[in-house]
């Protein structure tokens, strides 16, 4: 996905998380004559969600996230298929005590014009990024975005992590799926060591 | 005229209690003579004064708590007038207040602020580092209570706002010093949620009940149990010592030690054998990191020893370096000393394996707690004489249920019955 957003400056780069929102971004691309690129969630082919009544009005803003959970702890940025995976460990998390603002950032090219990341990263003090490119790729496009360009730095408590796939490529098969990406075990495992070291009395580390 | 202080009584000791005053204002007292029992989270200690002469005032009430260096009493000769020999109740800037308005202030961060905070030199995060510059705070007073002791936002966040409720109530009835030791700093959950002594349960308004203060040992035994229990999955096993080999070889000799001035007792041939256990295993004689399992090359043997107002664990320092006469001497004079409470402090560090011998109270046997850091303790009930069927026979034997409860993330069960089955063998050997 870094190649992507780095190849294609110019263009919007737009990440839906479903097809419904996929559907929202043509219909906003098409209102405009600038290029755009809707890059659909494979699994959205394979998944089923209601579909909106409405689906040839709706239209999706470009450069403004969508908060897909609420939480007070950590700020998860991510978008398109890890949104799903995001949500699942959240509400793991939540089992434990800890509260988790899920942020989809709907597109990468524009990126968060509104600033919506800085002001959850305000209230948690912690953030982490997931996504399913290389290590180093667009979660850390994301990164310096909130770090650097909005200015994040100044309210961090706590490292910030990237969470994206094993550097190879991906294993075949369902379970090689869930090995090569990111899964929601493996971001339970991330945010919860951010948690463990803020407080280890109330999050002690675990086997 | 001299100044008795609170002296430094270990590493980590901040602070004590005054638990009784052996004096009283107008006594004689010689050179090095005992005038208070002071009481720390760990052990009772008496205080002695460094000049002779006499009282001439006590600066500080029974069941106080104050800092390390506090003025504790004044000895000089009679007529002397001592500097501050005003009275609380001439003006408003006494003795008594200076001193309240001390401990009203250590309370806010549990730290002394009669000694300047040592500089904190944990990773500042780049929120923490805001907050401190805004509101001014050092962050030597605040207690972290992140991984490796880090100051987190919520610490200074915490810290600013009972700074600030503090200065509200400066002008007022200083808030009185729940006694804390490091320890109670300790970032359990459990705490921070400490019942503060207003929260009266419903029986004691009624009369029904009685609420007994808690004393620092009583406290400081309190949050050590719960907070192994909290940090360690506790296994027990139990094996049976035939004890046969042992009595014949104390009957042996007990004498020949009493000679030399020692009580030779079982729970020696027992530090012995763990001491030789320990040294074959040597996973029972390490603690748990996150970073991996630290193995102690020193043996250093805990002895659980009951005294009148709870129990301390006195350390047998390098135990693998005595023979029986020496860790017989060793158990007597600590378990002595433990129980006239002239324990030094750090007499009760630094163990790295503890033995409880709850027989002595006639108990079976027991599951004791881990003494946090080490990875296990042995429990050795009443020796007792018993039926047996050795080899097809019925045998008398005086055995003993042994107990070994260890933290099960060092040792499995397999690891651990090894290390029991090593010291049965050495006791049933014992020769």
């Amino acid at each position: 996905m870094a190649a992507v957003v780095n190849l294609l400056r110019g263009l919007h780069v737009c990440v839906p998380r479903d097809m419904t929102q996929a559907a929202g971004f043509y219909n906003t691309l098409l209102r405009g004559d600038e290029p755009g690129l809707v890059i659909e969630v494979l699994n959205g082919y394979r998944l089923k969600e209601q579909m909106p009544a409405n689906i040839g009005d709706i239209t999706v803003p470009l450069g403004v996230p969508e908060v897909l959970r609420e939480g007070d702890d950590i700020t998860l940025v991510t978008y398109g298929a890890a949104c799903r995976i995001a949500v699942e460990a959240a509400e793991a998390l939540a089992g434990v005590g800890i509260e988790v603002e899920v942020i989809d950032v709907q597109t990468l090219l524009p990126f968060d014009r509104a600033g919506r990341i800085l002001e959850s990263l305000q209230k948690t003090s912690r953030v982490a990024f997931l996504d399913e490119d290389m290590p180093g790729g667009a979660t850390a496009y994301m990164l310096r975005e909130v770090l650097e360009t909005q200015g994040g730095f100044a309210w961090l408590d706590a490292e910030p992590r990237t969470i994206a796939a094993q550097p190879h490529r991906p294993a075949y098969g369902s379970d090689g799926a869930y090995f090569s990406k990111p899964n929601a075990e493996g971001v339970f495992a991330v945010l919860y060591d951010m948690m463990n070291e803020a407080n280890p009395g109330r999050f002690p580390s675990f086997l | 005229m001299t100044e008795i202080t609170l002296p430094e009584m270990g590493e980590g000791v901040i602070e004590g209690t005054l638990a009784r005053w052996l004096v009283r204002e107008g006594d004689r007292v010689e050179r090095y003579a005992p005038i208070a029992e002071v009481e720390t989270d760990k052990v009772t200690t008496e205080t002695t004064t460094e000049a002779a002469g006499t009282v001439l005032r006590l600066l500080v009430k029974e069941g106080e708590t104050v800092p390390v260096g506090t003025a504790l009493a004044v000895i000089g000769e009679p007529g002397e007038t001592t500097a501050d020999d005003r009275r609380p109740t001439a003006d408003g800037e006494t003795t008594d207040d200076r001193r309240q308005a001390t401990t009203g202030l250590a309370a806010v961060g549990g730290q002394s602020s009669a000694v300047a905070p040592a500089p904190y030199t944990g990773r500042i995060s780049p929120v923490v580092g805001r907050i401190a510059a805004e509101h001014g705070v050092e962050l030597g007073r605040v207690v972290g209570t992140g991984r490796d002791g880090r100051i987190t936002k919520d610490d200074i966040l915490a810290h600013v706002a009972a700074r600030a409720s503090e200065d509200a109530h400066s002008a007022q009835e200083p808030t009185l010093s729940q006694p804390r030791s490091p320890h109670s700093q300790m970032p359990t959950a459990g705490t921070s949620d400490t019942p503060q002594p207003q929260s009266a349960h419903p029986q004691m308004r009624s009369g029904e009940s009685e609420l007994l203060p808690l004393t620092n040992i009583r406290r400081a035994i309190a949050e050590h149990m719960v907070r192994s229990k909290h940090t360690s999955p506790h296994v027990t096993t139990v094996f049976e010592f035939d004890f046969s080999a042992v009595a014949a070889h104390r009957k042996a000799h007990v004498e020949q030690f009493a000679r030399d001035g020692v009580r030779l007792t079982y729970t020696a041939y027992l530090v012995a054998a763990t001491v030789a256990a320990l040294k074959e295993h040597p996973l029972a004689n390490s603690s748990w990191t996150d970073e991996g399992i630290l193995l102690h090359r020193a043996v250093h043997i805990g002895m659980a020893t009951a005294i009148g107002d709870g129990l301390i664990v006195p350390v047998i320092k390098n135990a693998d370096g005595l023979n029986l006469l020496g860790l017989a001497r060793a158990v007597n004079d600590l378990a002595d000393r433990a129980r006239a409470k002239q324990l030094k402090p750090d007499e009760v560090k630094g163990g790295t394996f503890s033995i409880t011998n709850h027989g002595t109270s006639g108990s079976l046997f027991a599951t004791p707690i881990i003494n946090q850091p080490q990875s296990g303790i042995l429990g050795v009930g009443a020796i007792e004489k018993r039926v047996k069927v050795i080899d097809d026979a019925i045998a008398i034997r005086p055995l003993a249920y042994v107990s070994f409860t260890f933290d099960h993330r060092i040792l499995d069960g397999a690891s651990a019955d090894g290390f029991v089955s090593t010291i049965k063998g050495l006791v049933e050997a014992y020769q």
